[in-house]
C-alpha cells in the first residue's frame, strides 16, 4: 500500500490535469523566486560578521511596500539590474548628517551604538548631509580601510528589498 | 491530402517564425550586446595564457574600440582619452598587475539605439587576483556609448555610474 503511494507520488500518471497543475506550480515558483523572494549568495566581506561570503539568502522585495528603509535595516541596493546587488546597512535617512570620527558613527552629531560592528576601525569622514530622496548605507565591516569600502548615499528608488534573515 | 495539410501547417509556422524574427527581434541591440560580451571575454586571462594568446586578445580589443575612447572610472580616479594604439600598453600593464582576471557583464541592457549610435548599461563583475595573490573583486555599473562604423559597433565612451556617493 505504502509502496504504491510512494510510487504514485514519484511516478504519477501523466494526465491533462497533472500537467496543468505542474504548469501552475512552475509559473507560481518562477513569479515568487524572480520577483518576490530573489535568491542570492553573499560575495565579499563588506557586511561581515553579519553576512559572510558564501552565505545564502533571499531578497524580500515586498519589505518596503508600505514603509521606508530606516536605520538599522539591512537592504539590497540595485546596480544596473538585480543580478548583482549590494548588501548594506542603512545608517541615516534624508536630511540627516552622517560623519565618522575615529571609527565611530555619528548621525546629527550623536554617537550611534552599533552592536553589529566588530573589529577595530579608524574611519574618519567629514560630515555629509543625506540629500532628499536618498538614504545613507554602510557595510558592517569597518576594519577595512575607508578607501577600500563601498558606502555612501543612494536614492531610495535603488533599494530592491531586504534579506529575509 | 495529409501531406498537403502538413505542408501548409509547416509553411505557416515558418512564416510566423520569419515574421517574429523580422519584426520582434532587435538585431542591432543583439549586435551591441554581442560586441560588449565579446570585449568582456577578451578581458579575461590566467597565468597559463601564452604571450600569443595575449597578443590575439589585445588585437581583438583594439578592433572593438574607436580610434579614441573616453574612459571615466571615478572609483579608480581614471578620466582619460584612450587611443586604440594605447591598448597594448594598458593591457600588458593590467596583465602584470593582475595574475588572474575575468569580467562578466550582468544585467546588460541596450538603453537606446539611434543609428549610428547606441547606449548600453551593465554591471561589470570583475574577479581579479593581484600579482601578490590578493583577491580584488569589484562590481561597477558601466555605461557604454557605441558608434557603428563599417557595420561594426565600436566603443567611443565608457562611464562608470556611481551607485553610492560618499
Amino acid at each position: 500500500m505504502a509502496d504504491s503511494s510512494i510510487k504514485k507520488f514519484f511516478f504519477p500518471k501523466i494526465t491533462k490535469s497533472y500537467l496543468r497543475r505542474l504548469a501552475v506550480v512552475a509559473i507560481v515558483a518562477i513569479i515568487i523566486f524572480k520577483y518576490v523572494f530573489i535568491p542570492f549568495t553573499v560575495q565579499g566581506e563588506s557586511m561581515a560578521p553579519t553576512y559572510v561570503t558564501g552565505s545564502f539568502n533571499f531578497c524580500f522585495t515586498a519589505r518596503y511596500l508600505f514603509s521606508k528603509p530606516a536605520p538599522p535595516d539591512v537592504v539590497t541596493v540595485r546596480m544596473a539590474g538585480q543580478e548583482v546587488m549590494l548588501l548594506k546597512r542603512v545608517v541615516a535617512t534624508e536630511g540627516q548628517r552622517v560623519e565618522f570620527r575615529e571609527g565611530s558613527l555619528f548621525v546629527d552629531g550623536k554617537k550611534i551604538n552599533e552592536p553589529y560592528v566588530s573589529g577595530k576601525s579608524d574611519w574618519n569622514l567629514a560630515p555629509t548631509t543625506v540629500k532628499p530622496g536618498n538614504i545613507y548605507v554602510v557595510g558592517d565591516n569597518r576594519s577595512v580601510p575607508i578607501e577600500a569600502h563601498t558606502f555612501g548615499q543612494t536614492p531610495v528608488t535603488r533599494i530592491v528589498g531586504a534579506p529575509l534573515w | 491530402m495529409v501531406t498537403k495539410k502538413y505542408l501548409t501547417v509547416g509553411l505557416i509556422l515558418v512564416a510566423a517564425i520569419a515574421v517574429f524574427l523580422i519584426f520582434f527581434v532587435d538585431w542591432e541591440a543583439r549586435a551591441v550586446k554581442k560586441q560588449l560580451r565579446s570585449i568582456a571575454k577578451e578581458m579575461t586571462w590566467s597565468p597559463a595564457d601564452s604571450e600569443l594568446t595575449m597578443v590575439a586578445r589585445i588585437k581583438h580589443v583594439q578592433e572593438k574600440i574607436a580610434e579614441s575612447c573616453q574612459v571615466e572610472i571615478p572609483t579608480y580616479k581614471v578620466s582619460q582619452l584612450v587611443s586604440r594604439n594605447d591598448v597594448p600598453t594598458y593591457m600588458m600593464m593590467a596583465k602584470n598587475y593582475y595574475r588572474n582576471l575575468s569580467v562578466e557583464l550582468k544585467d546588460l541592457k541596450v538603453e537606446s539605439i539611434q543609428l549610428p549610435q547606441a547606449r548600453a548599461v551593465t554591471t561589470a563583475y570583475i574577479k581579479a587576483t593581484g600579482a601578490d595573490g590578493q583577491r580584488n573583486d569589484e562590481a561597477m555599473v558601466l555605461e557604454f556609448n557605441l558608434q557603428k562604423v563599417d557595420k561594426t559597433w565600436q566603443i567611443v565612451n565608457v562611464n562608470e555610474t556611481q551607485i553610492l556617493e560618499k
